[in-house]
């Protein structure tokens, strides 16, 4: 990529050793940092751009023996050093990358080469200093606190680095070769490429023109300047049709550039006249000026719902929605009654940033009327034919690829704006152009789970008969509609009346998106909390009076293990811990939906005596994509060598999307259905080829008259041959038909699971720490039990940075984020994983043509309110707004 | 004739001006310190004949952590550790550190008012603010960034200029309230001077609500010389105000008492005591009190084991 010379450029070339060859890279300007000759001139993409602040670690390299981050380092600090990427690690795998494989130290692997790089740097100094000894957990945290994951994949990291200390990796394990994830060597490897990767030469580089009102109605929008300026390739406008921008940084024009200061002097140019309206922002919004004028369509939606419905709307107010009630005047009889034990109180949660680590991308190219675009998405099939539709061409034309993703946790579940300006871009400027949102925009624009404001009564009994609640949930969206809370307690208890009312709030900030589990772990937070406090005021052991209200077999197999968990059962009465750091622990229980895409197909081919599986899904780091080689591997008694994949092309067969925990639920059974049918047209091939009797496809090879010839020796023997397998149904009905959801099916059945937090109170400082957590999960059979155990790892992280520390903060006025970095977005870091115990209960889903069903989400629901109820356990206060700040620790315990 | 980069801006590990080049905060021309001509030695620590120790200014955080010549400075070893992060402290270096500029995101990002940005009014003062400092007055409310600068104030430290006479850490930080520094322009850092810490104790203590890597809402930096009493204490707070604060009454409070737990704790309870808290903030004066009661018991245990070496 070429760069604009400034004239007074006097500076020398720059010249290092970069992975021990000699570059010489003209650095004319002063503030070309390292990362930037590196991942954009050097093409070296296994440097990973994530927060350009020092914080996350994804670009470290080694400079010498150091691990530095290049993000804030000036490439003239390069000039005669020696460089090492983790690409320079090779040829043989270091022990880091070994350990991190066999111990799945890695989901969407887009943080996974800066982490590589900042483990090779410690292990390597730590065994010429103290030899092969393993050193204790916090020693690797404390190294490694510099990379940040926001999949939480730490727990294997932290294993997988101290085991590496110990020489156990300096050979190959056979899992380094054939690891269960899916694309794992390629990740630890720096050799995966994203969307934000393809950034090269002859693409184009474009950038967003941003509201700086909250809410206005645009007047003109000049774009001649900027398209005047030599390098610029094209400009356009994104106003909406009704030409108003409702929040802050909502996108008004985009504009491609030869290279990224250019395109930052163009967007400069562009002039934007405002006539602002009245806007605002936060909780008086039920009462300040509309953001939407009456009858106003397509106001965008949160997709924050398990079955959206429509609400009534007064002003920015909408709601209630109460359909998923059970019993509402028994409930409302009941509390009013009050004959039993009454809790009632509020609770508020904070707006979750998803920051994917990488962010929202896209590479689009126009070829006369087809399209070609990369991007960062959760739905690269779906992605293409709302495409199409935007750009009222057939679906034919667009084809849109996304081979490695670097997470998403639903912030990428539709057409975003970034893909918009790319794909009008291109079609102006007859070039390929990407954009990518730098992380402040992604902190700001790119998603968050909904702020929230929970009303609870609960009538509480022993007999779940006699007790009812009421649950009214205020959500706050930003611009967008539509989310549930309240109404996700209709699963939980279900023997419980219950009144669920469900509103939204519409204020002048940026759009929220459904954010793993939507929803729910905002329910729990209130609602486990709530029956907690009940269960104490009763005099109940919490898990009792769980196990007393629910019917459901594997819930209750559960809470009696839970039970048995001796930090449980040998804790002390709530509120009796002294002294200044206190301890305590709590439960939470939870259920999440068993969603399948059921149109899913999965192609199989029999290639050079390999399998080929291929399906238009995306390996977001999920489990997901894994089960299919997995199930595939299994059917034809091939190791995993002989299995590959062919994701991310929304050209082949129909795949799921990533979301709602439907992946494994819905690739399993049509990789089986898929492998089926290629054992059926290889008996057929077969029995023709060799003359064979009576032929038949088992389980081992083909059987026949007088043997069996085995599937690995057919394989060999096979030509290109190929079966389309399909997502076979349940044994029992849908609960909701995917013809309803264009797909989405509701299986029959919840899942369930039931948490255990341990926390460390100091009630001085306010601090808290969560050192275990139990997390028991009733997903029916487990297929990948290690990948699964990563998800669950991953939700606990969530679910710790929910409780303890992520607030996306808007400035009141404007509703600008003040959380734009991560020196103020604060994440969890690799010292604030718990050790998670995870227990699967495999029992149910007896009828699903899955063993198994999703867990993600479910697997983050109920931990921020373990936390809450351990925190009162250990304090005897009550915590009731998130996240757990230490101002908000101090002043609750004082209280 | 005053040499050209006198005007300009110095660059030494580059981990805060990147970012502020960046987004168009800093501005104007860029020397990197390392191409000053007949610059003294920046990098290293050295002893010299009186006692007192010289860090040079472009030394890097990581060049502090177990140096043989600072094991006698615990509070500036332990704070060397725990400030940003391993790969950030690799680079970024002594004098960086102390002239870091605001870490308030209101300074940070643009449309937003700021005195430091050289606006009238300060859009963190009506904000969010619940990091800001608890101690202020009527010009920036966001604690100073640096970690440093709160660990040489307990030290006293002396800031050495090139060809221009030394300045005290405090005149070298000034008062924080629309400049995140004093240094004039066309100083450069050479070095800091710390005093001879033979037999003393000490202690750093930060307060973030993360583990690792986190900036502290408060940090305390200690040093005492125990001779069955407190013959002298030095006691710092960062996090709480524009600039690190010596904490005198808590010094006073602490000489000629026996270090005893109790004595130390009262002592430390002082803190902060006649601050007028703004109460989105408050908080932080007990947590202070609380951290600097840690670092003391640490300091006053260190100085016990200093004196039996």
């Amino acid at each position: 990529m070429k760069e604009a010379t400034p004239p007074s450029s006097i500076a020398p070339p720059l010249g290092f050793t970069l992975n021990g060859t000699a570059v010489t890279v003209p650095v004319p300007d002063p503030d070309v940092t390292a990362l930037d000759v590196l991942r954009d001139r050097l093409g070296r993409t296994e440097v990973k751009r994530v927060c350009d602040g020092g914080a996350c670690g994804a670009c470290t390299v080694l400079l010498g023996e150091a691990p530095v981050v290049t993000c804030l380092l000036p490439a003239a600090r390069l000039a005669g050093s020696a460089v090492r990427t983790v690409a320079g690690l090779g040829p043989d795998l270091h022990p880091v990358q070994r350990a991190l494989l066999d111990h799945d130290g890695l989901q969407c692997g887009f943080c996974t080469p800066g982490f590589v790089m900042s483990a090779v740097g410690f292990v390597d100094s730590w065994r010429a200093s103290r030899g092969d000894v393993r050193p204790d957990r916090d020693t690797v945290a404390e190294a490694l606190a510099g990379n940040l994951c926001r999949c939480g994949a730490y727990a294997g990291i932290l294993t997988a680095v101290a085991e590496a200390c110990t020489g156990r990796y300096d050979t190959d394990p056979d899992t380094a070769e054939q690891p269960t994830r899916n694309g794992a060597r390629a990740r630890v490897t720096g050799q995966a490429r994203y969307t934000a990767d393809l950034l090269g030469d002859g693409v184009l580089r474009g950038g967003l023109v941003r509201s700086e009102r909250a809410h206005a109605r645009i007047g003109e929008v000049d774009l001649g300047p900027a398209r005047r300026l030599p390098g610029v390739f094209a400009a356009v406008e994104l106003v909406q049709p009704d030409r108003v921008v409702r929040h802050h940084g909502q996108e008004i024009a985009a504009v491609a550039a030869v290279d990224t200061a250019t395109l930052r002097r163009a967007l400069d140019l562009v002039r934007v006249t405002y006539q602002p309206l009245p806007a605002v922002v936060g909780r008086q919004a039920p009462g300040g000026p509309a953001v939407y004028p009456p009858k106003h369509r397509g106001v965008p939606r949160t997709g924050e719902a398990t079955l959206p419905v429509p609400a009534r709307r007064r002003g920015n107010l909408y709601g209630p929605v109460r359909v998923f009630s059970r019993r509402r005047r028994r409930a409302a009889r009941l509390l009013r009654e009050r004959a039993g034990h009454y809790v009632a109180g509020v609770w508020t949660t904070s707006g979750q940033s998803h920051t994917p680590f990488e962010p929202h991308c896209c590479v689009a190219e126009w070829d006369g009327d087809r399209l070609t675009v990369h991007t960062s998405t959760q739905m690269v099939g779906m992605a293409a034919r709302l495409l199409a539709r935007h750009c009222s061409v057939p679906d034919a034309n667009v084809t849109v690829l996304a081979e490695h993703v670097g997470g998403g946790f639903g912030a990428k579940l539709e057409i975003t704006p970034e893909t918009v300006a790319a794909v009008e871009l291109a079609r102006v400027a007859r070039r390929p152009v990407g954009v990518v949102l730098d992380r402040a925009e992604e902190l700001a624009y790119g998603g968050q789970r909904s702020a929230a404001e929970i009303e609870v009564d609960l009538l509480a009994a022993p007999e779940p008969e006699r007790s009812a609640l009421r649950v009214r949930a205020m959500s706050y969206g930003g611009t967008a509609v539509g989310s549930q809370v309240a109404s996700l307690c209709r699963s939980s208890y279900p023997r419980l009346a219950k009144d669920l009312q469900d509103f939204n709030v519409v204020d002048n900030s940026p759009p929220a998106k459904p954010f793993r589990g939507p929803g729910g772990p905002v329910m729990c937070w209130a609602l486990e909390q709530a029956v907690d406090e009940a269960a104490y005021g009763m005099g109940a052991d919490p898990v009792d009076l769980r196990y007393g209200w629910t019917d459901d077999p594997a819930m209750r197999r559960l809470y009696q293990t839970a039970r048995t968990q001796p930090r449980w059962r040998d804790r002390p009465p709530p509120g009796t811990a002294r002294g200044r750091v206190r301890r305590g622990i709590g439960v939470a229980a939870a259920h999440w939906v068993y969603y399948a895409h059921a149109d899913t197909r999965i192609r199989v081919s029999v290639v050079d005596g390999c399998l080929v599986a291929a399906t238009a899904t995306q390996d977001t780091g999920t489990g997901a994509a894994s089960v299919v080689r997995h199930v595939l591997a299994g059917r034809f008694g091939v190791g995993l060598d002989r299995v590959r994949l062919e994701l991310g092309d929304s050209r082949l067969p129909p795949g799921p999307l990533t979301g709602g925990s439907a992946g494994s639920a819905s690739l399993a059974p049509a990789a089986a259905d898929a492998a089926g049918r290629l054992q059926a047209a290889l008996a057929k091939w077969c029995t023709a080829e060799f003359g064979l009797f009576q032929a038949r496809p088992a389980s081992e090879g083909v059987v026949h008259r007088d043997g069996l010839i085995g599937w690995p020796e057919l394989l060999d023997k096979s030509p290109e041959l190929s079966a389309i397998g399909r997502r076979t149904r349940d044994r029992v009905p849908y609960r909701l038909s995917p013809l309803l959801t264009g797909g989405l099916a509701i299986g029959r059945g919840h899942t369930g699971a039931v948490m255990l937090a341990e926390v460390e109170v100091d009630v001085e400082l306010g601090l808290v720490r969560v050192p275990w957590v139990w997390s028991g999960l009733s997903v029916g059979t487990v297929m990948l039990p290690e990948l699964a155990r990563g998800q669950c790892h991953g939700g606990v992280v969530q679910g710790v940075g929910l409780a303890l520390f992520e607030e996306k903060v808007l400035h009141s006025g404007t509703g600008a984020a003040l959380t734009t970095d991560f020196d103020h977005y604060c994440l969890p870091g690799i010292g604030d994983q718990p050790e998670v115990e995870v227990h699967f209960e495999e029992s149910g889903f007896g009828y699903s043509a899955s063993p198994g069903v999703g867990l993600a989400e479910l697997a983050t629901l109920p931990v921020a309110a373990a936390i809450g109820n351990a925190v009162h356990h250990a304090t005897g206060w009550r915590p009731r707004d998130l996240p757990l700040h230490p101002w908000r620790v101090t002043a609750g315990v004082r209280r | 004739m005053t040499p050209a980069w006198r005007t300009k801006t110095l660059r030494a590990g580059g981990t805060d001006l990147t970012p502020l080049r960046r987004s168009g905060i800093a501005l104007g021309d860029v020397v990197d310190i390392a191409d000053l001509p007949g610059c003294p030695e920046l990098v290293g620590v050295t002893r010299r004949g009186d006692g007192a120790v010289r860090i040079g200014a472009a030394t890097t955080v990581t060049g502090l952590t177990g140096h043989p010549l600072l094991t006698a400075y615990r509070a500036l070893t332990d704070a060397s550790r725990q400030l940003a992060t391993p790969q950030v402290r690799a680079l970024a270096t002594v004098a960086g550190n102390l002239l870091q500029r605001s870490r308030c995101p209101y300074f940070r990002q643009p449309g937003f008012s700021c005195l430091k940005r050289g606006d009238a009014g300060c859009d963190a003062r009506s904000g969010d603010h619940a990091r800001a400092a608890c101690l202020v007055g009527d010009g920036c409310v966001w604690p100073h960034g640096s970690t440093l600068a709160t660990v040489l104030t307990a030290y006293e430290a002396v800031v050495e200029r090139l060809d221009q006479p030394a300045l005290s850490i405090g005149d070298l930080l000034g008062d924080g309230a629309v400049r995140d520094h004093a240094l004039p322009e066309g100083s450069l850092v050479t070095g800091v001077l710390l005093p001879d810490g033979t037999g003393e104790g000490s202690a750093y203590r930060r307060v973030s609500p993360r583990r690792h890597a986190d900036w502290p809402l408060v940090e305390a930096a200690v040093r005492l010389r125990i001779d069955s009493t407190v013959r002298s204490a030095r006691v710092a707070a960062g996090g709480v105000a524009t600039t690190p604060v010596r904490l005198l009454a808590v010094e006073d409070a602490l000489l000629d008492q026996a270090p005893t737990v109790a004595n130390l704790r009262s002592a430390a309870r002082l803190a902060g005591a006649e601050w007028r808290p703004p109460e989105a903030t408050a908080y932080k004066v007990p947590l202070l009190r609380t951290a600097l009661a840690d670092a003391l018991e640490s300091a006053a245990a260190h100085a016990g084991e200093s004196m039996v070496n």
